[in-house]
């Protein structure tokens, strides 16, 4: 048997009195990718940091061993750390641009590699860093060395970064969520060329993410962290065929498939505890429907090899069947007549350079009791819209009409009570929706004091309780601070707000993408529940279109401030659609090892600032060859029905739009 | 192109604080008040009501106070003179000095120059290492120790810290002189001197190091407390991280990647230190009797000197004013977000 | 009575001190019980810094409460012969038998000035300090939540006043001349009326959908709020319970223009960073007034930073009375103040400098408190 790059041995670490990473086993072989997943808090990015010695002040390692290459990193002096780092294991990080230093010139940074393991000259470290950016396929080396970072766009800046790690050659790459803070088509260029570097260069790589589907497709085994524990661990195609422990097979359950029928992700009750409250016994047996009382709840539970390179920490392995139960199917909703109306509207800000256009002359109607989905990358206008509907910010053009009303031209606080009560949001950031300083049920009660007006006392605090219930959460929440709740509650907690007014048209700007992948599916449940019962229209708002897809009734595709297309969700994922939103459904990550990688969109997306003349995609577009010579440069195309309720923005012809 | 304009419209918001500023120090001084002092310090201290009144008609204070400020400035025609204020280099005449005011505050402002000098050499390197030093690891031994010191002298006003200096090193009766004149140390009956009026004719480091000492404790506290901060900020940062798993040793972390963005806020702070010092430099020139800008603004002020008083008042917010404009400068230019647009 | 030796006289000082040690006893014994229970605060008890700024700043509140007690000698009365007297001379035929920290140039006890001293400053300096952030709160608030032309020419108006080196701004303000002229009472009035204005729209944003206790909280501040204010700002209290010595008032005032500019930076900044925040959004689609935003949305959340800038703008204001008092201004030449009595000493000082160091080091320890109170305050914030 070879030497593994890195074996990790009964590793604990703690910060304080609290174990954040217990008695983590893994290795990696040459060349291996072995995937981390965890949710935010299960230790996964601590574990990266204990390999790479950076712990910082008040963690240390308690227990266990670490080594690399079959040399013990455990009590390495700090002058042996440096030599290894950057040199023998790497790190590419979560966010680029805070990775790369604010004053310093990304040539510069990137030279200093060779200098401080190669003993490189001056010259040669300025060529080894043009070198670096040309493997990676940047385009125009030399103007990126010698940009500032701040010049750069996210999906280039993540490549300077993977650029800066493996000019030194390292034998392990450490990527700790590198794609979490990019658009989709960036992530799949970044996997395509993490693919890429593996096949080439053969470097080993421990891939650290939350996205199950994203490392299906790269990975060659997974560990699956809970709580600071290894849940499970295997080769990832089994662990996809067949998970073991219930909590990997919950994941997989609540992971939304973009290729499967129309069905909510299966919810998972609660969340993770944090590292003080975890109890004694297995730390998910608290959310497990097959945990056992007496059993799983007294001694911590062994970690038990139960196939050739497989393992897992869970009493009940082999009672447990397969898959959990999966979310009933939706009901279809029932759809009344047009609640929501918008015509041509547009939003300019200017800045100190120029004009973006944030959104330009959309129109589209909503129906009672129907879900649009209106999605599309960052930057594409979609919170704008959003805001507009809202009244937070003034259109420069186009008419909003809700429920027959003009209200574009009167900004939120100056809308007539009913109007404002009939259309609320959901925001998506858990951490911001609800006021630090308040008391949970405060704010809620608060809207139903403003909705409800003139209402006794006790009828408001009956209210409060009632919506509480309605959004899961029990009523003595109310009185904790908004600090004191679990971003799955906060959330909920917002949706309450919401609904204080009883609204007619409930806009979710990515009501759970901060949230992590097990409480996000239980969220959405809710969010869905409400809706149907209520018969609301949801506007749901989102980046991820493999969501977007089992909650749907109608999707609308926006792109650099311009409506693409916009029809029912049926037909969009089935029959036919535009070339850019296929493209973001080929760079979609796919839950499934064997299934073939995600296609990258080839190309940057262009500035607001600077929009293309023409269709806002020629740019991108694979099809763009297809068309005379100057077609789509010159013109706008319509936005033309191509079915019932169907219409798409391309030169190109319906039926040569099918799948 | 772009810059120019901004430079343009600064400039402009500046000049129109400064008119703004020297309208209303004009306004203050010319209060029935003040120009009734000035009226019997000027003529006899007994004079009647009607006297004061005839006086202040006879010498042109009657009129409004705009047409007073336009003289002033030199926008309208003086009797006598044609036009001829601060804008043409006529700053009036002094009363307590009995010379020309642009004379009293050129030789005064000259004195300060120096005082200045010698406050930013000694501040400027010891807050910076001092801050560097405490943020380079926060919460360590020597951040607590620094953090104490810094926090203790930028507690310390100037008369406060210029009364215990001089306690302590220039008193014939307490601190370190008795001991060291006893047991031979010194000559003198003092280590350092107690006033610095011996310092117009010649600097020396007994006569200088008090007065510069004491306005220079504040400010390094002050500035080295920035320091800190921005230095320990910067450290958490994670381009910081970046630098250290590529390999780069503490020191080149501390001097290449976290000095660099640490900066940015002590060197504007720094800059907006001046007016501060200002105050400083006016409370140490009168503790020391250093005749300097301070000490002429606190005689003008005493004395009711108005003109020289106006002298003092546009100098100092033109002075306030430079530094404002220069701090916005150079954090553009230390910021290349700034720059680049 | 023979002259009193060091440690004599630090021993007699402890003794007059005993009202402050028993307070301090208590509410910092008070204070360890109830840690847990006061979030933030609480913490202060695990600091080192934070634990000697509270002793500090306490210690000289307690000494402002009970200077009657602790003070030996009436601060005003001259005792012949004791002219320059050094610490520790007997005073014979007087309420006490020592000067515990001698005499200054007029024969008087330095300590117990010292003492009675620390009375007026901390009467005046957290009233003009909460003044002051009134106004910064009144104006910074819109200005940093609306923004635009609103904002730009609020601005400017504080970037004026802070144009103005304080000095030359009290030399201008606070001088005999001005006191003849109605600008102090004029500015008073309002810069007094801001700290009720905030009140009443703190009230009336909350409750405005509510009638009944709109009113009642409504009359409860400007019934009291009224008749203080005329008092103090105008001299117009019939009862003659609330009034300022005209001296006193044009102290206050241009302590409080000083600090107002700064003040209003800080809550602007906040209010800056605070208004694109998700709840901030909510509060708006949900139709609040800006008011409520502004007063029950975005300051709650700036109280952390407020509490400790409030810290330091006391230590500051005393400072600021401190050089007023150095220079002369605005008090009359036998006010007990720290600043005024460092100005008398000076001149002896090279002989005779304890008249000076005395309450140069009462002033020191107390801003010193307070700095280290801040410093705790805003690492514990930091680290919460």
């Amino acid at each position: 048997m070879t030497e593994p790059v890195l074996a990790l041995e009964g590793l604990t670490v703690r910060f304080g009195s609290r174990r954040v990473v217990e008695d983590l086993t893994l290795r990696i072989g040459p060349g291996e990718v072995l995937g981390l997943a965890g949710e935010s808090g299960s230790g996964k990015s601590t574990a990266a940091l204990a390999i790479l010695g950076d712990l910082g002040p008040g963690g240390r390692i308690e227990a266990g061993s670490l080594r690399f290459e079959g040399r013990e990193l455990r009590g390495l002096a700090e002058r042996e750390w440096r030599a290894l780092r950057g040199a023998g294991i790497a790190l590419v990080g979560q966010e680029p641009m805070a990775a790369l230093n604010p004053s310093m010139r990304v040539g510069a940074q990137l030279a200093e590699v060779p200098r401080l393991h190669g003993r490189a000259s001056r010259a040669e470290a300025r060529a080894a860093a043009r070198r670096a950016l040309e493997e990676l396929r940047l385009p125009d080396p030399d103007r990126m060395l010698a940009a500032y970072p701040h010049q750069l766009s996210g999906g280039q800046l993540q490549r300077i970064v993977l650029a800066m790690a493996l000019m030194a050659e390292p034998r392990l790459l450490i990527l700790d969520e590198p794609t979490t803070a990019l658009d989709v088509t960036v992530e799949a260029e970044i996997m395509a060329l993490l693919r890429g570097i593996r096949r080439t260069r053969g470097t080993a790589m421990l891939f650290i993410g939350h996205d199950l589907a994203l490392m299906a497709g790269i990975c060659d085994r997974l560990a699956v962290l809970y709580a600071g524990r290894l849940a499970e661990a295997g080769p990832v195609a089994q662990i996809f065929e067949r998970a073991r422990h219930p909590y990997t097979q919950a994941l997989l359950a609540a992971l939304p498939r973009i290729y499967a029928a129309r069905r909510p992700p299966a919810p998972l009750p609660g969340s993770q505890p944090l590292p003080q409250d975890r109890p004694p016994g297995c730390a998910f047996a608290p959310r497990c429907t097959h945990a056992r009382r007496g059993l799983c709840d007294r001694d911590p539970v062994p970690l038990e090899t139960v196939a050739l390179d497989a393992v897992v920490r869970c009493l009940r392995w082999r009672e447990i069947d397969g898959a959990p139960e999966a979310a009933p199917a939706l009901p279809g909703p029932d759809i009344g007549g047009p609640i929501l109306e918008v015509e041509g509207l547009t939003r300019r800000f200017g800045s100190g350079r120029g004009t973006v256009h944030a959104l330009q002359e959309a129109s589209f109607t909503a129906f009672e009791g129907e879900t649009l989905a209106i999605v599309g990358e960052s930057g594409c206008g979609k919170s704008t819209l959003a805001r507009l509907l809202m009244g937070l910010e003034r259109a420069d053009a186009g008419t909003i009409r809700l429920r027959g009303v003009e209200v574009q031209d009167r900004l939120a606080g100056r809308r007539p009570r009913d109007l404002t009560a009939a259309m609320q949001m959901v925001f998506q950031n858990p951490s911001d929706t609800l006021n630090p300083a308040i008391p949970a049920g405060r704010q809620v009660m608060r809207a139903l004091e403003l909705f409800q007006g003139g209402l006794p006392a006790r009828t408001l605090r009956e209210g409060l309780a009632d919506l509480l219930g309605l959004v899961r959460l029990s009523p003595a929440l109310a009185q904790r601070m908004p600090r004191a709740l679990s971003g799955g509650q906060r959330q909920r907690v917002g949706i309450a707000r919401a609904l204080a007014g009883d609204p007619a048209v409930l806009v979710a700007d990515e009501p759970v993408s901060a949230l992590d992948a097990s409480v996000q599916a239980a969220v959405i449940g809710t969010l869905l529940e409400l809706q149907r019962t209520r018969r609301a229209t949801l506007l749901f708002i989102s980046h991820d279109l493999a969501l977007v897809r089992q909650i749907a009734d109608r999707v609308m595709v926006l792109y650099l401030g311009r409506i693409m297309e916009i029809g029912p969700a049926h037909r969009i994922f089935g029959a036919l659609c535009h070339p850019y939103t296929r493209a973001l459904l080929d760079a979609a990550p796919r839950p499934d090892p064997g299934a073939p990688p995600p296609s990258p969109l080839s190309g940057e997306r262009p500035s607001a600032l600077t929009p293309p003349s023409g269709c806002p995609f020629h740019g991108r577009c694979p099809r763009r060859a297809e068309l005379p010579e100057t077609l789509c440069e010159d013109r706008l195309p319509p936005l033309a029905e191509v079915a019932p309720g169907h219409r798409i923005r391309c030169h190109l012809p319906p039926e040569r739009l099918r799948f | 192109m772009r810059v120019a304009a901004i430079l343009l419209r600064r400039l402009g918001a500046l000049l129109a604080t400064a008119l703004c500023l020297s309208l209303l120090v004009f306004w203050l001084t010319h209060l029935p008040p003040n120009l009734e002092k000035l009226a019997k310090s000027q003529g006899s201290a007994r004079m009647s009501d009607a006297e004061v009144a005839s006086w202040l008609e006879r010498s042109g204070f009657d009129r409004p106070v705009p047409v007073l400020y336009g003289e002033w400035l030199g926008l309208l025609p003086k009797a006598g003179c044609g036009r001829c204020g601060v804008v043409q280099g006529d700053w009036g005449q002094s009363t307590v000095f009995r010379q020309p005011v642009a004379e009293v505050l050129g030789r005064s402002l000259a004195a300060t120059g120096w005082l200045m000098l010698w406050v930013m050499v000694v501040m400027v390197p010891t807050a910076l290492a001092l801050g560097v030093l405490a943020g380079m690891r926060e919460g360590s031994r020597t951040d607590r120790a620094i953090s104490v010191a810094t926090i203790l002298t930028a507690a310390t006003p100037e008369y406060v810290s210029g009364v215990v200096l001089v306690a302590l090193f220039a008193s014939a009766t307490a601190g370190l002189s008795p001991l060291l004149h006893e047991t031979g140390w010194i000559e003198g009956r003092t280590l350092f001197q107690g006033t610095a009026s011996g310092a117009m004719n010649g600097i020396t480091f007994w006569n200088f190091a008090l007065p510069v000492v004491t306005v220079a404790l504040y400010g390094t506290g002050y500035v080295a407390r920035i320091t800190r901060a921005a230095m320990a900020d910067a450290m958490t940062q994670p381009y910081v991280r970046t630098a250290r798993l590529k390999g780069a040793s503490q020191s080149r972390i501390v001097l290449v990647h976290a000095l660099r963005n640490a900066l940015v806020a002590p060197v504007t702070v720094i800059l907006l230190q001046l007016p501060w010092l200002l105050n400083g430099v006016v409370i140490v020139e009168t503790l020391f009797a250093y005749k300097g800008f301070g000490w002429t603004l606190v005689q003008a002020a005493g004395n009711n000197d108005i003109e020289l008083l106006l002298g003092c008042a546009t100098v100092a917010v033109t002075l306030v004013l430079a530094t404002q404009g220069l701090s916005d400068l150079a954090y553009r230019a230390l910021n290349p977000r700034l720059r680049a647009r | 009575m023979e002259e009193l030796g060091w440690l004599g006289i630090l021993g007699r000082m402890a003794l007059r001190f005993v009202p402050v040690w028993a307070g301090l006893a208590l509410i910092l014994g008070l204070g360890w019980r109830a840690r847990a229970r006061l979030g933030p605060a609480g913490r202060l008890f695990g600091s080192w810094a934070g634990l000697s700024g509270l002793t500090l700043v306490l210690f000289w509140v307690l000494t402002a409460l009970f200077a009657d007690l602790i003070a030996t000698h009436d601060p005003l009365a001259q005792l012949s012969g004791l002219k320059n007297a050094v610490p520790g001379s007997p005073a014979p035929g007087s309420s006490y038998p020592v000067y515990l920290l001698g005499g200054d140039s007029l024969a008087r006890d330095c300590f117990s000035r010292m003492v009675v001293g620390a009375r007026r400053v901390l009467a005046i300096a957290p009233a003009a300090t909460l003044c002051a952030l009134a106004v910064g709160m009144l104006l910074g608030l819109p200005a940093g939540f609306v923004g635009g032309r609103l904002d730009a020419a609020l601005s400017f108006l504080a970037n004026l006043v802070l144009a103005f080196p304080v000095i030359l701004l009290f030399y201008l303000l606070v001088t005999p001349e001005i006191r003849q002229t109605a600008l102090p009472r004029t500015v008073a009035a309002v810069l007094f009326l801001m700290p009720l204005l905030f009140l009443v729209l703190l009230w009336h944003s909350r409750f405005r959908t509510r009638a009944g206790p709109w009113a009642l909280g409504l009359a409860a501040i400007l019934g009291p709020g009224l008749w203080i204010w005329a008092g103090l700002a105008l001299d117009a209290d019939p009862s003659g319970l609330w009034r300022l010595e005209p001296g006193l008032l044009t102290v206050f005032v241009a302590v409080v223009f000083v600090n107002a500019p700064t003040a209003f930076r800080i809550v602007r900044g906040l209010a800056l960073d605070l208004r694109h925040r998700d709840y901030v959004a909510a509060a708006r689609t949900r139709g609040e007034g800006p008011w409520f935003i502004m007063l029950w949305e975005i300051l709650p959340n700036a109280r952390g930073p407020l509490i400790v800038d409030a810290c330091l703008r006391v230590g500051y204001t005393t400072i600021l009375l401190g050089t007023l008092g150095f220079f002369g201004l605005g008090v009359s030449p036998e006010s007990p103040d720290w600043g005024s009595t460092i100005n008398d000493g000076r001149r002896f000082l090279a002989i005779y400098p304890h008249a000076a160091v005395v309450p140069a080091l009462a002033l020191l320890s107390l801003v010193l408190g307070l700095n280290l109170l801040a410093d705790a305050l805003r690492t514990e914030a930091r680290h919460d």
